[in-house]
């Protein structure tokens, strides 16, 4: 959030309203849920680091307006995260870690199996593909919402692509089991 | 229950020669009620072309039956498989198969003139079905003239137009650039809405996630069906994607 609140003031001094009404207007229904509590206390984190400093305007209606701008510490900060590259968008191997744990499990969870995990997981991610595509026709080309659903359409295409080949390799997925060699058998 | 309207019983397909034999197919069972739409994805070799071949009645399984329409399709000619196909089944191969000494239009209207339809109702449904899928400007065309996307499909057009019983298509947005492969998938979310039953193969899982059933293969065998057509959590934008975690 810190990142987003930095790039939303560089396009000019704002209160934490007119943040949110920029930020909702950009991510459209796309981006996470965003309250004006996140966006003060964004702030209020952003002030104590020195990369953001308000001045009091009074708004014409009953109550003092903080009005936030970016301080040169702050330009710089944004400046530097534009210039670092992005993380390389890794996987968390949620499945795999299941996969493996049920194989482990095998003996003391006898309904539980490993071909269940990743069968649930394709029409998990089916499900969301298809959900995606339905929103996909809903959102314009170039929108922050168009370029995010296509994103998550792709990778969601990747991970069940990556399905097919766990399956099919599941039977060789080998377990180190030296350390239980002494157990039963 | 009433009959599927394409049933395939225990299907087995081996292809001989080569260095050794390969089971394209083993034991593979596959029911399409009407209105139903199946899709059939995994890797490539996993036998899910061979499937819709012998579906279609292009090709015979070793062993197994194929049942289309209560009728046993295998066993039958390939003169009476043709007929069968004809009567029963709208067709899109990887290879497009468009007549070459015909114009667009003329190979649309081709399953509409065999059926008896008359040349101007032909003619006009045709053109229609050029128009839904944006190519018909191409009508007078030769299939030569057209980009091999555009060739798709006049032959996806021409495998709907009259309005089969069961539509086969294997990759059919396969040679398509987004835009186009969005025009192909609404035309046949529409006519699926209209009833069509549909059964398509395709490595595409954004194009397998549109279909109610998606059956994956693997190494010429079925492993894993996924009904889609019940009502699911309907994730939102907002819960699918979190830009922040």
């Amino acid at each position: 959030m810190k990142h987003v609140v930095l790039g939303l003031l560089a396009a000019g001094p704002a209160h934490g309203y007119e943040l949110r009404r920029r930020y909702d207007e950009l991510f459209a229904d796309a981006g996470g849920e965003v309250n004006i509590g996140q966006i003060y206390v964004t702030l209020g984190r952003l002030e104590r680091d020195g990369l953001v400093a308000h001045t009091a305007e009074s708004g014409g209606d009953r109550r003092d307006r903080k009005v936030y701008r970016l301080t040169e510490s702050g330009t710089a900060t944004l400046h530097e995260w534009l210039s670092a590259p992005s993380d390389p968008p890794l996987v968390k191997p949620d499945v795999l870690l299941r996969l493996v744990a049920a194989r482990l499990a095998a003996p003391l969870l006898p309904d539980v199996n490993p071909r269940t995990v990743i069968t649930h997981h394709r029409q998990r991610c089916l499900e969301a593909l298809r959900e995606l595509d339905r929103q996909a026709a809903r959102t314009t080309a170039g929108s922050v919402s168009g370029l995010l659903v296509q994103a998550s359409a792709l990778h969601l295409q990747a991970e069940l692509r990556w399905l097919e080949a766990c399956q099919q390799q599941l039977a060789q997925i080998e377990l180190k089991t030296s350390w239980k060699e002494n157990g039963d058998e | 229950m009433s009959e599927p309207l394409l049933r395939a019983r225990d299907l087995s397909r081996t292809y001989h020669g080569g260095v050794r034999d390969f089971a394209a197919l083993r034991d593979v069972s596959i029911e399409v009620a009407a209105g139903d739409w199946v899709a059939v994805t995994g890797p490539s070799g996993c036998g899910k072309s061979t499937l819709l071949h012998l579906l279609g009645g292009l090709d015979r399984p070793d062993r197994g039956e194929v049942w289309l329409a209560g009728q046993r399709l295998d066993t039958r000619s390939e003169s009476e498989r043709a007929l069968l196909r004809r009567r029963h089944l709208g067709f899109v191969f990887q290879f497009l198969n468009l007549v070459p000494t015909m114009t667009v239009a003329g190979n649309v209207e081709l399953p509409l003139v065999l059926q008896g339809i008359g040349r101007r109702d032909a003619r006009r449904r045709a053109l229609e079905t050029l128009d839904e899928l944006g190519v018909a400007d191409t009508a007078d065309a030769a299939p030569a003239e057209l980009s091999g996307g555009q060739q798709q499909r006049v032959a996806l057009a021409r495998a709907v137009v009259h309005r089969p019983d069961v539509l086969l298509a294997d990759e059919p947005t396969g040679a398509l650039d987004s835009a186009a492969a969005e025009t192909v998938l609404d035309l046949l979310r529409r006519r699926h809405e209209d009833g069509q039953s549909i059964v398509l193969v395709t490595h595409d899982h954004r194009v397998a996630a549109a279909a109610d059933r998606v059956v994956t293969m693997l190494d010429g065998q079925i492993a894993d069906e996924r009904d889609l057509s019940g009502p699911t959590g309907r994730p939102t934008l907002r819960n699918l994607i979190n830009l922040e975690g």
